[in-house]
């Protein structure tokens, strides 16, 4: 095999994946340094510590609320001694984007170019904001990434090959997509109009319906499964989707939180247009490659697929009100791209450089957008990445207050996780903790007055207050307490009452 | 005519003179003999043994023949001038003989061609079943080389050995050299004659063989012990620890068990999805392509035997010898045995009815139990001189060139290469619900396993047709095992066992599948039944068995093999449990379901049986039959069917271990075909008519 046969797998190329991932963690560390943390990531881990810290340790522990699969990813870190803390989400999503980085050089094979220029793509991917926010951000993203990555070099391997490997790649893919992210589902209809662009043509004339059996199937039995399962844990099918604290029902509920949902909610046609003049401004690469593929039908198809795939899943998702920012699902277009360029022609000198003009266009693009559009969390993570002090001042925030005297104070407390997740993370362990899903904290809401040592309760005023099980059972709890308990704690908002004689 | 012999006895003796065959001394001591008792020079000159037989006729080939043999046939108004054309354009395509091409095509009769063969080579032509042999001159451990090579003893005539042969040519005669031990000259007869007349004589020989032969030579590996003692003792002790346990820890008792079964039958999924992902690499069906097939010198390919045993088959026979005939191979070079029993009248007749061609010989099994199909191939084993073997059913339809691509397969793989299964499918798939299933399954399980498990190095249980062997391996082996109900899974791992490399290959033959569940259920109890004797011959010495294969085959064959048998016997009580449990709510059962277990078992209840649904419509996906897609949905009906033959295999393993249970073909409606597109109107089979391969 010659030198540019290697692609980014040579030893060249593992220093480069060494630099990239130390170039990302040190990054990650800068930015968590300035204060940014991801309110999914911090209840990701507080949802995996509550679960094992639980006395009984159980899958229903984690609620059938949210995907599984990044939080079992986070239960070896529970064990693992100096890494069981807060930064453990933000590990995995470092260690995701260079598994991704890793696979992609790995495809990377068979596209013959020269190592600088294989160097000068992947630091192209890595920089743009899409990329970057997935990676040390600490969300599931870039597992989300790695998934959509695999999904289309499955479906380009649908056009260019049809072989057997390929549609059962992209079935099991979704598959493993419904137990990461929600947007699964949005992803998974958006493809199903496209498939007769994927699919060999004589397939779809024979017999249509077999090709979205064969693709589909998998996933309909995955959702069945949880579905099966909320039943059976929960005691009713579509618990995942009635509950209003459903992961699965991304901003349907708050849509006034969301501007990009109060513009567009419920609608198809206009947040499709928007978000393609998103993906002009943030992926111009994209119609670049549309345009430089237009001879090769197999080339033209996949990059096609790849433009319009995320802009209808976009379009659908709002339509339903779950998309919150058309980057939670514009993001993936990132990993489109890399799987498009391991198929893309580049030998020649002017389609090389074309194609990195296209992409540096594409971060400048990307890194505005960011800038103008994100959401708040976003914006916080690009001031923190420009060294801005983002962090929340230790007194004033609530949960890291209470969650510091809690664990100061161990005590058995009970307590709702879905409103106390921050502060379960920032005592650093569940032990002792009566959580929604234990059988203690079941039996003991049935109560007039819960048999307990300890409550922690949330001003039933604000947002967090009224979703509270404790608010919603006692609704006086808060401002009276119980008879028989003493107020210990005091502080932003929230309340802890013990048991006199404790 | 006096003339002519004073020359011709002048001649052969100054050619062995002058070749140096014999020495003047022995020239002149042979003529004086010829002139005190008479008889040929030649014979004297073989009956002294100065000469070898085969140096002898090297030497004077041409002094012996009599025309070219073409000539001759068309002399004697055998063949045509058209024909003969033919014959020799034939001829340097398939490189060999004139009468085995005018005996494969059907030009002419055995018997004529006995006699050109005998006037050619200026012989005798003898009907041994008019001239009896002398049977002292067999020798009856030879009576499997005789029959093997076409030839036989037949009388000694003034002292020297007369031996029946077939066709003469130098290696043959080296061999009967090699086997009589005695000068010897020969007669000219016909290859029935031989294979009848042996068949007579030999026929307690060779049924003694059929079925004794692997119990006497290999008595680890025959299943005619079915518990050996040390398993009964082990099942024995085994039971008992298991009660004790039971007696004392209840609950704990059957909460490891459940959870042994639930992690078994996790890893039987795996170790399917596996295979199914290793199986649908696309080089499996690339293993001989097309252009390989159109690249091969016919010249160059060797002699092929075919098995065809039948029971109660006349309705097939026409089938199966119609697709033979398509055959894309030299039928010159084809040994096709019909393996008929004895009894089987109505199949003997049909076949003589229909006037086959020389390629077809019909052997007759001696009436002898264990009546089955294995015992009958044993048989069939000491008549066939193919250096490849494959055995075909009677209503099977193999793609024309399977057999070529056999042999390339053969040549492109490595040398310990001892059997090529091909792919078996249906060719009646839409019939209804269960050809369907069968379909989906055997593609499933041909298509997919069946490469991965050569990929992977696990013993391959062999298909019932289709597995092209190497016959001298064959024979090694000792053939099958007459009292395995499933004799072709048993030989593949024995293959493995023994070092040897069980292939697959990119083609297909098309079967009848079972339209009715009743017959469905006694093939597939017969099936499950040979599983499970085949599990217990293998695991006699399971230390010794995994030292042989590894690992990966040793785990393979207890998850592939032993997880198919535990998966058909313990569905059903799984099924009821958890159909108890859903429609009655009650709380019985939670103390042998910790969450452990809980989670193991909604796994394998919900996305591995999803997925097992899914492998079913791969199945379909990639053989292009896209009308059975949606049909795998209903395939938990099918796995409870599996499990019904499940039980009536392991009550059969107790009671009547080697009894063949019959299954019935001929049942559908459908055309005979190895084109088949399930979205197709069928063609239907006006010609269909009941028949059974019921060996018992």
């Amino acid at each position: 095999m010659n030198k540019t046969a290697r692609g980014l797998a040579g030893r060249e190329g593992s220093v480069l994946l060494f630099f990239l991932a130390a170039g990302l963690a040190a990054l990650t560390v800068w930015i968590l340094g300035n204060g940014f943390y991801l309110e999914g990531a911090t209840q990701s881990w507080a949802m995996v510590i509550s679960a094992l810290g639980a006395d009984e340790v159980l899958l229903e522990n984690l609620t059938m609320l949210t995907p599984h699969f990044p939080l079992y990813l986070l239960v070896p870190f529970y064990y693992i001694p100096g890494l069981d803390t807060g930064a453990a989400p933000y590990l995995i999503s470092i260690m995701a984007s260079i598994f991704l980085l890793f696979l992609w050089a790995r495809h990377l094979r068979d596209v013959e170019l020269s190592q600088f220029r294989l160097a000068i793509l992947a630091i192209l991917i890595v920089a743009h904001p899409a990329f970057l926010w997935a990676a040390t951000s600490g969300g599931h993203i870039t597992l989300t990434m790695v998934t959509f990555y695999l999904l289309y070099r499955a479906a380009q391997h649908i056009i260019s090959d049809h072989d057997l490997h390929s549609y059962i790649s992209m079935a099991v893919v979704f598959v493993i997509f419904f137990f990461i992210d929600g947007t699964a589902v949005y992803i998974f209809v958006a493809l199903i109009p496209l498939l007769v662009l994927i699919a060999p043509m004589r397939t779809i004339m024979v017999s249509p319906m077999s090709l979205y059996l064969i693709v589909g199937t998998p996933f309909v039995f995955a959702v069945g499964t949880w579905a099966y399962m909320n039943w059976i844990f929960e005691g009713e099918f579509l618990y995942f989707i009635t509950n209003s604290e459903s992961a699965f029902l991304g901003g349907m509920l708050k849509i006034n939180e969301y501007p990009w949902l109060m513009d567009y909610g419920g609608q198809f046609f206009m947040p499709l247009l928007v978000s393609f003049g998103y993906l002009l401004i943030a992926y111009p690469v994209s119609l670049y490659l549309l345009l430089d593929t237009a001879d090769d039908n197999y080339r033209f198809r996949a990059t096609f697929v790849l433009m319009l795939h995320p802009l209808i899943a976009i379009g659908i998702a709002t339509s339903q009100f779950y998309l919150t920012h058309p980057f939670e699902i514009l993001t993936l277009v990132s990993a489109g791209l890399m799987a498009e360029l391991t198929y893309v022609k580049m030998q020649t000198k002017r389609e090389f450089v074309l194609l990195v003009v296209f992409m540096l266009v594409s971060i400048v693009g990307g890194w505005w957008l960011f800038v103008e559009t994100g959401n708040p969390q976003m914006i916080r993570w690009v001031k923190a990445l420009q060294g801005e002090n983002t962090m929340v001042a230790v007194d004033e925030d609530a949960e890291l207050q209470l969650g510091k005297w809690l664990n100061a104070h161990r005590q058995p407390t009970m307590l709702y996780e879905r409103s106390a997740y921050r502060a379960i993370a920032a005592r650093g362990d569940a032990d002792h903790l009566m959580l929604s899903f234990s059988r203690n904290f079941k039996s003991a809401i049935r109560e007039r007055i819960p048999s307990v040592n300890q409550l922690a309760v949330p001003d039933p005023v604000t947002e967090l207050g009224r979703r509270d099980l404790l608010n919603i059972r006692y609704p006086t709890l808060y401002n009276d307490g119980f008879a028989g308990f003493k107020l210990v704690y005091d502080k932003l908002g929230w309340r802890v009452y013990r048991r006199k004689h404790v | 005519m006096k003339q002519p012999q004073v020359a011709s006895r002048r001649r052969i003796g100054e050619m062995l003179l002058s070749n140096g065959c014999i020495t003047q001394q022995q020239l002149d001591q042979a003529l004086a003999q010829q002139q005190s008792q008479g008889g040929r020079l030649g014979d004297i000159v073989l009956a002294n043994g100065w000469v070898k037989t085969v140096v002898f006729y090297d030497v004077l080939s041409d002094h012996f023949r009599r025309g070219r043999i073409g000539d001759l046939l068309l002399e004697k108004g055998l063949i045509d001038e058209q024909q003969l054309t033919e014959l020799i354009l034939i001829q340097k395509q398939w490189g060999t003989r004139f009468g085995d091409i005018v005996l494969a095509k059907g030009w002419v009769k055995p018997y004529f061609l006995g006699q050109v063969l005998a006037e050619h080579f200026d012989k005798p032509n003898v009907d041994l079943m008019k001239e009896g042999i002398d049977e002292s001159l067999l020798n009856r451990d030879q009576l499997s080389t005789y029959s093997e090579n076409l030839f036989v003893p037949w009388r000694r005539e003034d002292g020297l050995l007369k031996v029946a042969v077939v066709d003469v040519n130098p290696q043959l005669l080296e061999l009967v050299d090699a086997v009589v031990g005695e000068p010897f000259d020969f007669v000219i007869t016909s290859k029935f004659d031989i294979i009848w007349l042996l068949q007579e004589l030999g026929n307690q020989y060779y049924s003694e063989k059929a079925v004794h032969q692997l119990a006497n030579a290999q008595p680890e590996y025959s299943a005619s012990e079915v518990f050996t003692t040390p398993q009964l003792v082990f099942f024995f002790v085994w039971m008992s620890l298991s009660l004790v346990v039971i007696y004392i820890w209840p609950i704990l008792s059957f909460t490891v068990l459940i959870f042994a079964i639930s992690v078994f039958l996790l890893l039987n999924f795996g170790l399917r999805m596996v295979l199914t992902w290793v199986g649908g690499d696309q080089r499996f069906d690339h293993v001989v392509t097309d252009e390989e097939v159109a690249a091969l010198d016919e010249r160059s390919l060797p002699m092929y035997s075919i098995l065809l045993p039948m029971y109660h088959e006349a309705a097939t026979l026409p089938n199966i010898a119609k697709s033979l005939r398509e055959i894309d191979y030299p039928l010159s070079k084809l040994d096709i045995k019909l393996i008929l029993e004895q009894d089987d009248d109505e199949t003997i007749d049909k076949a003589k009815e229909l006037g086959l061609e020389g390629i077809f010989e019909i052997l007759r099994v001696p009436d002898s139990l264990p009546k089955t199909k294995p015992k009958a191939c044993n048989y069939a084993l000491h008549f066939c001189r193919g250096k490849l073997a494959t055995i075909y059913d009677g209503e099977d339809a193999p793609e024309p060139d399977q057999l070529k691509k056999a042999v390339i397969a053969f040549r492109k793989s490595s040398k310990n290469t001892a059997v090529i299964q091909a792919r078996l499918n249906y060719f009646n798939v839409a019939e209804n619900w269960l050809t369907r299933m069968f379909t989906m399954e055997y593609s499933l399980w041909f298509d997919f396993y069946l490469p991965a498990l050569d990929a992977l190095r696990i013993p391959i249980p062999l298909g019932g047709t289709s597995n092209h062997f190497k016959m001298d391996v064959l024979r090694e082996m000792d053939g099958w095992d007459p009292y395995n109900v499933t004799e072709d899974c048993d030989l593949g791992v024995r293959l493995t066992q023994s070092g040897y490399r069980v292939g697959v290959l990119n083609s297909t033959t098309f079967e009848e599948a079972n339209t009715s569940i009743p017959n469905w259920i006694r093939q597939r109890s017969r099936w499950l039944k040979g599983y499970m004797q085949s599990y217990l011959v293998h695991m006699r010495r399971p230390i010794q068995f995994y030292r042989k294969l590894g690992g990966v085959g040793f785990w393979g064959f207890q998850f592939f093999i032993g997880g198919t048998i535990v998966s058909a016997l313990l569905a059903p009580f799984m099924f009821l449990m958890y159909f108890i449990w859903l429609f009655t709510h009650t709380a019985f059962f939670d103390p042998y379901f910790p969450s452990i277990v809980l989670y193991i078992t909604l796994f394998n209840l919900a996305i591995a049986n999803g997925f097992l649904i899914y492998l079913f419509m791969l199945s379909g996906f990639k053989r292009k039959l896209y009308g059975l897609i949606p049909w795998a949905i209903t395939v938990p009906f099918y796995w409870l069917l599996q499990s019904w033959a499940g039980y009536k295999g392991l009550w059969q393993l107790i009671h009547n271990p080697f009894y063949w249970e019959k299954t019935h073909h001929g049942l559908t409606s459908f055309e005979v075909s190895h084109d088949v597109d399930v979205n197709k109107p069928p063609e239907r089979n006006k010609s269909s008519s009941f028949t059974s391969d019921q060996f018992q």
